[in-house]
């Protein structure tokens, strides 16, 4: 990354001549221009791993063929989210397993309940969200779920006013759900009242729904870790119903600049040389002050606020072109001076 | 001097386009300059048809060396002088021939160097089965994103004298809505009149 530009071209060159590179790598590289590009080295992948399952498969080719599409499209965009390798690894697996479940039963041999409860533990920002949104998606597509839509659902949602209303309440979001994916954020609240509290009567209500609709709806716990750590002692019984507990871990300071990249590609946007190392810089600093925050949402932030600071700068300049409407800056991410949008830092660099 | 690129795929009519267009400029007889690896530059005199008949080739990655060939064009009462430089087609993947890489490579160089590109494609050689996905081949779409961003930039659709090209050439227009695309066909020479426009407004 902090090579010489003219030096690293050149190495570039000498690898493309001698065959080690192919042309549209050599070509991104060389003009270092590969952030726009939509990389598609993702693609297929699924289709090598899925082939041995697929030789079983006769009928129905074509409707087949469809529908691997719209699901490799789906693991497409989990595999776009940077980090988080161990959520994928369980994703595909279950995906394997559920498959080949559907595949037995279709030749009549014994199968075995696929339970996809979860529990995510990790701080904000960690994508915890995001990736319960795609594995609805996901398992609706590979026929587990029906309707496959994400219901957000904190303690306010669950917990009633009244010695009764709870239980009616917890039991009428969860046949709303059914089918789809019930994503409860902050679960650990739920257990926090202590005995008397409402919140141990929609827990019950909750376990005893894992029981009865098995397979038809999956229930996601999410939470800060010790939080949830806590929340699982609480209630025996509840740990070992869920089989699936992540972790999302803190992201490194490489993948949030990865993650920041992304969100500018995605906004059409491109750093330029200086402010892709100021990036670096800005981000190590934040997470250095304040881990807890320092996750994708500040990144997010971050990189709305730049944006904005782009156009005030663009807008004052007579001509602008195409290349000014694209490149963000140092001065973009520093942003203006006096300008107290709660900067990390303004020294300059 | 003003310099102007031809770059694009293999194969798609980059030396035919600049033998014809030089001819259609008024040349009558091409002097070729040929930068040798050696460094030093070679000039090779052809008479037109002899260069057509040395030079175009069937065959992918027909030209290696780069070939200069000047020309004047009279803008107003001045003569500007315009050198069109030939380049060998960058294709995708690793080619198997290194001699053929190094022509590659000394083309992005000059990509990176040239302020003027003209990009050829064929225009029967575009994706249209897919509805949704980029109609342009890979090493044709990053010719596009870096040139028509950074350079002064048209793109000649070649081919166009043979018989689906017309459909081709509209799904192109509606695809790349905000880059100049000329309809040519380098070997009846058509479309040579808005190239030159082209070319007059740069010199």
């Amino acid at each position: 990354m902090y090579h010489k530009k003219r030096f690293s071209q050149d190495y570039i060159i000498e690898k493309f001549t001698m065959g080690k590179i192919p042309m549209t790598e050599a070509f991104n590289k060389f003009f270092n221009y590969h952030e726009l590009n939509i990389e598609e080295r993702n693609e297929n992948r699924y289709f090598r791993e899925e082939r041995s399952l697929e030789l079983n498969i006769v009928e129905k080719k074509e409707k087949n063929q469809e529908d691997r599409e719209k699901l490799n499209k789906l693991l497409e965009e989990m595999d776009s989210l940077i980090g988080l390798e161990e959520v994928k690894k369980i994703i595909r697996e279950y995906i394997a397993f559920i498959k080949v479940q559907q595949l037995r039963e279709r030749y009549q041999l014994k199968t075995s309940p696929v339970v996809m409860h979860m529990i995510f533990k990790g701080n904000p920002g960690t994508g915890k969200t995001t990736m319960a949104r795609i594995i609805g998606k996901i398992f609706n597509e590979i026929g587990y779920l029906q309707g496959g839509e994400l219901i957000e659902a904190e303690r306010a949602d669950l917990v009633g006013e009244y010695i009764g209303h709870t239980a009616q309440k917890t039991k009428k979001l969860l046949e709303r759900a059914l089918g789809g994916v019930l994503f409860i954020d902050e679960a650990y609240s739920l257990a926090r009242g202590g005995e008397k509290d409402f919140g141990k009567e929609s827990i019950d209500t909750i376990v005893k729904a894992m029981e009865d609709y098995k397979d038809k709806l999956i229930i996601i716990l999410a939470g800060y870790r010790d939080e949830m750590n806590f929340f699982l002692r609480t209630n025996p019984g509840l740990a070992s119903r869920f089989a699936i507990q992540i972790d999302f871990p803190d992201y490194t300071i490489d993948e949030l600049v990865q993650i920041a990249n992304l969100m500018y590609k995605e906004r059409e946007y491109i750093l330029d040389e200086k402010s892709k190392h100021y990036i670096y810089r800005i981000l190590s600093e934040i997470r250095y002050k304040e881990i807890i925050n320092g996750n994708a949402r500040t990144v997010r932030n971050l990189v709305e606020r730049s944006i904005r600071q782009h156009a005030r700068r663009i807008i004052k300049q007579k001509n602008i072109s195409k290349k000014d409407l694209i490149y963000i800056t140092k001065e973009d991410l520093i942003g203006e001076e006096g300008n107290n949008e709660k900067m990390p830092c303004n020294r300059d660099a | 001097m003003k310099k102007c690129l031809v770059t694009g795929m293999p194969n798609v009519g980059k030396t035919s386009f600049v033998i014809n267009f030089a001819e259609y400029m008024g040349v009558k007889e091409l002097k070729l300059h040929v930068k040798q690896v050696a460094g030093y530059t070679a000039i090779n005199n052809y008479s037109l048809d002899e260069a057509r008949r040395k030079l175009i080739s069937v065959k992918d990655n027909a030209t290696k060396e780069v070939q200069l060939i000047k020309l004047e064009i009279a803008k107003g009462k001045s003569i500007k002088e315009l050198q069109l430089i030939d380049s060998c087609g960058l294709s995708d993947g690793i080619h198997p021939d290194e001699e053929v890489r190094l022509a590659m490579a000394r083309t992005l160089k000059l990509i990176r160097d040239t302020e003027f590109i003209l990009h050829i494609i064929d225009i029967n050689n575009i994706k249209k089965d897919k509805k949704d996905r980029d109609i342009l081949l890979p090493v044709d779409r990053l010719i596009l994103d870096y040139a028509s961003l950074e350079k002064r930039y048209a793109i000649l659709a070649n081919k166009m004298d043979l018989s689906c090209a017309e459909l081709n050439f509209k799904l192109l227009k509606n695809h790349l809505r905000d880059i100049i695309v000329i309809p040519i066909s380098s070997l009846y020479k058509e479309g040579f009149k808005e190239v030159k426009k082209m070319v007059l407004s740069y010199v």
